[in-house]
């Protein structure tokens, strides 16, 4: 998460009276909710790294120019404004297209007129894009946040009573942050710095969970967002997860929270079984060969790269496997260190399942072992052969050993309580990091290996993309190629981003909208008919 | 509810026809109340009934605090079940009660838990040998179809391909797989139902079912648990709704009645009052520190974790801060100690806010009354590098066992400690620890509910270590601190007072 104050984490927490309004809020923050907080300097060398990414005036030329409001519009309507979603003024020619799920949801914006003096404006609401398009280029806000759709437009909230007025729909929605991982990143990396080597948690974090919503939930239309800084953001866009309880949103991100090596450490595995559940042993494949790639090795985090890591982790396995093969390999590897016959990470990890697997009597193997494999199964981890017995509870602790070790080291870490409630905030996609200067891009899934957080354009590179554009443009004497350039954002590298977010995001979902509507439309029609 | 009442009423309820119905389909069914009854009762009987099933509740939750053991539950409460034999009467007691524990969270909490611990009892009873029930659908079974209509019974064919991933999930499944591939029809125990996750969420959120494509895949053996789930959701949805129903004329003549029947239960929230604090003791931000000793182990936790990582994360600050503020601590000091605490941070930009909005002085302005033990053991439990919640509930029985020794409870005191967390008695473990430190305390300490309320705790042991201990760490401070919370009061209703 990227808030600061942690004060949207609890929706309660959040909602103040409307005091200490700053003047430069106008009218339409009357009803709305604001809070100064005194914003604290940066300490001086982030502050001149801050000043080349990020600018009141580089913002203003990005929600001028390359904001795309169009998408987003089209996204939160979760109605066919038109074909191709430009021309949607055609739909109504006498007023402005109002959308209803759109003009009743919450917009809050973080504007920072003075510097240092942050104003957070909570309950916003616009009846269309358009009038969300102005009051961003008016406000200038440095931070966007959604929240959910009300039974009443949220700016008209004093009008209501409270218990009518309550949270309707809302995406699930799922953040994960790199800070969460802290005790595990060994890259030297930690709160908001990131480098390539953590970011690759990311890129579990996304598989896995892409993975589980969509097989387990069942759920189409998840849009995975970069937060701008250290993290990602999920936004689950079925009808069917919009309309989720806030009991039934816990429920799901309860099922995803796996708490190894969190307080309450028995929970991974039921201790009196020997199977996994099958969402953990998905998991655990995506995650193995990440495991194997960017944990163990020393150009990754180094987890049996070097003693003073791979000793505590040998100390971690359950006595009876601790005293016997944990003290026998520490030797080993320590006598080993710097000699020729010094295993490699990942085939220490193999020799240490290797020994328990022979000296626990485990069946099966690590498939990736390449020893012996004589079980035609397709389960990786050393296992039981029978259920588990008084005798043998200690056995089966060190048999799930190596998989809670791989968790540890790689199971997407879920900020849980953003999941929980339909009435949280989470940055809307597309705003810029105000410390980054980077925008919040769509990820592409199937990609996501590549994606590289580094690679996303700054403000700063926009601006200049922007300018060599029109540069190249003026050179080659074509004039402005508008015909093919709808968007200004199709003139810079966010373009890729964009369109990839359309074509993969939001056409398939809006053919589903027409679809539903032609449903609607011949049930009606029959109907008609019938009478 | 439309539970006409006459103290005088005819003998014959208004609709026989429509009792009769109700009346059959009640004896072969466990109902699970989703009807209102729509019948006449008189006021008698209208409040014996509801004594009737209270004691049945009462002795419900006895046994579950004494830990007697399901099986053993027979013996203690069929007396008492008795007199909820006729269906009607049963039928009519849960839905008076409804009425009596509606009015506060507390209220409905406790009704809530022991009318699903009844249920429970219930439906295992009716169903004793699973397996015997020849043809016929067991209770569960039908229970299950009165709240969830469009269950689906996996046939064969679609059974067999999922099967793995079914007892992977599910390991507690009494189904070895050669019986599951032959008689497996002629044992109606081993079907598998599929429901829509929405409707099984306790049991997906613990991942103890196979779920796919946003169906879960429920056997037999735990559609216990999906039913209770149900009727506790019911149940909880439909008593919120029914505290916010104004009372009607026709309901005033019960008043009196309904609100006795619930006041034995009622927790007050004494420690809302923010003068109340704590007898003997005038909490400042330099004597917080000392009076860990005072505290309960959640609250000792959360004051280690603050020493050891100088930053408390946001269920922390609350569970903590409010507990401080019961405990008497005013906004200022609570202000002065947390930014003194939180090194490294912007104490005014990050954390003044939420300290603020704690004791009323922010957002909707209420005045938060502090956790009682309840909401800390069903909170959220912590996450990494969280310390809120019970950690007796929340935390292993080394890290309870490592704090102690901190606080000084010497091993040989601990035991009676962990054996309460080992059989997940949270509270009386936090007794158990109260104990261990004060092994006679005056009595007047044991009229404070300490076992339920972490303020409350704070204030017995404060009692029980006599005056003389506490008053010798106050006079310390409290007479440098007077002028400033005397001044303090003022500054209170002035937000910008606090920030420099």
């Amino acid at each position: 998460m990227d808030h600061p104050s942690e004060t949207d984490t609890e929706p309660a927490m959040a909602i103040s009276e409307a005091e200490a309004v700053n003047d430069t809020t106008t009218k339409d923050a009357v009803d709305a909710v604001v809070t100064v907080t005194p914003s604290k300097k940066e300490s001086t060398s982030s502050q001149s790294q801050q000043e080349h990414v990020f600018s009141p005036e580089l913002l203003k030329l990005y929600y001028a120019r390359l904001f795309p409001y169009s998408l987003l519009g089209d996204w939160l309507s979760y109605t066919i404004m038109s074909d191709d979603g430009t021309t949607r003024s055609k739909t109504s020619q006498q007023q402005p297209f109002s959308s209803k799920v759109f003009s009743r949801r919450e917009f809050s914006f973080t504007l920072e007129p003075i510097p240092g003096e942050e104003i957070y404006i909570r309950y916003q609401s616009f009846n269309n894009i358009q009038e969300l398009e102005k009051a961003i280029q008016r406000r200038q806000p440095h931070k966007i946040d959604i929240g959910a759709v009300f039974t009443h437009p949220p700016k008209d909230k004093q009008a209501y009573d409270p218990k009518l007025f309550h949270p309707v729909q809302r995406e699930l929605v799922f953040d994960i942050d790199l800070t969460d991982y802290d005790d595990i990143r060994h890259c030297g990396c930690t709160g908001a710095k990131i480098c390539p080597k953590c970011w690759t948690y990311m890129t579990m974090a996304v598989q896995v969970m892409d993975q589980g919503l969509k097989e387990d939930f069942g759920f189409d239309h998840v849009a995975w967002f970069y937060s701008g800084r250290r993290g990602v953001h999920a936004w689950i866009c079925d009808e069917e997860a919009r309309m989720l309880s806030n009991e039934a949103r816990s429920a799901v991100a309860n099922y995803f929270e796996v708490s190894v090596g969190k307080k309450n450490s028995e929970s991974l595995l039921s201790s009196s079984s020997s199977s996994v559940h099958p969402m953990l042993e998905r998991a655990y494949d995506v995650l193995e060969p990440y495991f194997c790639r960017d944990v163990l090795p020393a150009d990754g985090h180094g987890l049996l790269a070097t003693q003073e890591l791979w000793e505590p982790l040998l100390d971690s396995l359950p006595a009876a496997a601790r005293d016997t093969v944990g003290a026998n390999l520490k030797k080993k590897w320590a006598a080993s260190v710097g000699t020729s016959k010094e295993l490699s990470p990942v085939d220490k990890w193999k020799q240490l399942l290797q020994h328990l697997r022979v000296k626990f009597g485990l069946q099966d193997e690590n498939q990736n072992d390449g020893d012996a494999n004589n079980h035609a199964s397709n389960n990786k981890r050393p296992k039981l052969s029978t259920s588990v017995s008084e005798t043998n509870k200690e056995k089966h602790r060190i048999a799930v050993w190596p998989m809670e070790v791989v968790f540890l080291h790689t199971y997407p870490r879920l900020d849980i309580n953003v999941s929980k409630m339909q009435n949280h905030l989470l940055k809307s996609p597309f705003c810029v990091h105000p410390k980054t200067g980077r925008v919040c891009v769509p990820i592409h899934v199937p990609t996501v290996d590549s994606f590289d957080p580094f690679a996303v354009p700054t403000l700063n590179q926009l601006a200049r993309e922007l300018d060599e554009y029109h540069a190249a443009a003026a050179a080659t004497g074509t004039g402005t190629s508008d015909d093919k350039v709808e968007y200004e954002w199709q003139k810079t590298s966010l373009k890729s981003y964009f369109e990839g977010f359309r074509k993969d995001f939001l056409r398939p979902m809006q053919k589903e909208w027409r679809q539903k509507e032609r449903d609607q439309a011949e049930q009606d029609a029959a109907m008609r008919g019938d009478f | 509810m439309n539970i006409v009442k006459s103290s005088r009423s005819s003998s014959v309820p208004k609709s026989v026809a429509a009792l009769d119905s109700k009346n059959s389909a009640a004896t072969t069914n466990i109902n699970l109340y989703q009807e209102i009854p729509n019948i006449e009762v008189s006021l008698d009987d209208f409040e014996e009934f509801a004594l009737d099933r209270l004691k049945v509740l009462k002795k419900l939750e006895q046994l579950k605090m004494r830990h007697v053991a399901p099986e053993k539950y027979k013996k203690y409460l069929d007396p008492l079940l008795q007199k909820l034999n006729d269906p009607t009467k049963d039928w009519i007691s849960h839905f008076v009660l409804r009425l009596a524990y509606c009015r506060s969270e507390d209220l409905r909490r406790w009704f809530l838990a022991q009318e699903v611990a009844l249920l429970k009892y219930r439906l295992s009873q009716s169903n004793p040998g699973s397996s015997s029930n020849s043809g016929g659908e067991t209770a569960i079974t039908k229970a299950l179809k009165s709240v969830l209509p469009n269950v689906h019974v996996l046939a064969p064919e679609e059974l067999e391909p999922l099967l793995p991933k079914i007892l992977a999930a599910t390991p507690s499944l009494n189904m070895n797989p050669l019986q599951v591939g032959n008689g497996r029809n002629a044992n109606s125990n081993n079907n598998i139902y599929r429901v829509p996750f929405t409707q099984a969420l306790d049991l997906v959120q613990h991942r103890q079912v196979f779920v796919k494509k946003g169906m879960a895949y429920i056997p037999e053996s735990k559609l216990l648990s999906l039913v209770t789930a149900r009727f506790r959701s019911n149940l909880s949805r439909q008593l919120a709704l029914l505290s916010a129903v104004p009372t009607t004329p026709a309901l005033q003549r019960t008043q009196g009645f309904l609100k006795n029947v619930a006041t034995v239960h009622a927790i007050k929230d004494e420690y809302l009052e923010q003068g109340a604090g704590t007898d003997g003791v005038q909490l400042t931000a330099n004597n917080v520190a000392s009076h860990v000793k005072h505290m309960p182990l959640c609250m000792a936790q959360l004051q280690m974790a603050l020493n050891k990582e100088k930053h408390l994360k946001h269920w922390g600050r609350l569970q903590y801060g409010l507990f401080l503020k019961g405990a008497g601590l005013s906004l200022e000091d609570a202000m002065v100690y947390f930014e003194r605490m939180f090194v490294g941070k912007d104490f005014n930009k990050e954390y003044s806010y939420n300290f603020r909005h704690m004791y009323g002085k922010e957002g909707k302005r209420a005045n938060y009354p502090p956790y009682n033990c309840a909401k800390i053991i069903n909170g959220n439990g912590p996450n990494a590098n969280e310390h809120h919640g019970c950690p007796y509930k929340h935390s292993t029985v080394q890290d309870v066992t490592a704090m102690l020794n901190k606080l000084g409870i010497a091993p040989s005191k601990q035991k009676g400690i962990i054996a309460q967390q080992q059989s997940h008695n949270y509270q009386l473990a936090c007794v158990e620890h109260f104990k261990a430190m004060y092994p006679n305390p005056p009595t007047s300490v044991y009229a404070n509910d300490f076992g339920n309320h972490p303020n409350a705790w704070f204030k017995s042991s404060v009692k029980a270590s006599g005056g003389a201990d506490a008053k010798m760490t106050d006079s310390q401070t409290i007479d440098g601190k007077k002028s400033n919370v005397a001044s303090g009061d003022v500054d209170m209703n002035d937000p910008n007072s606090v920030s420099p």
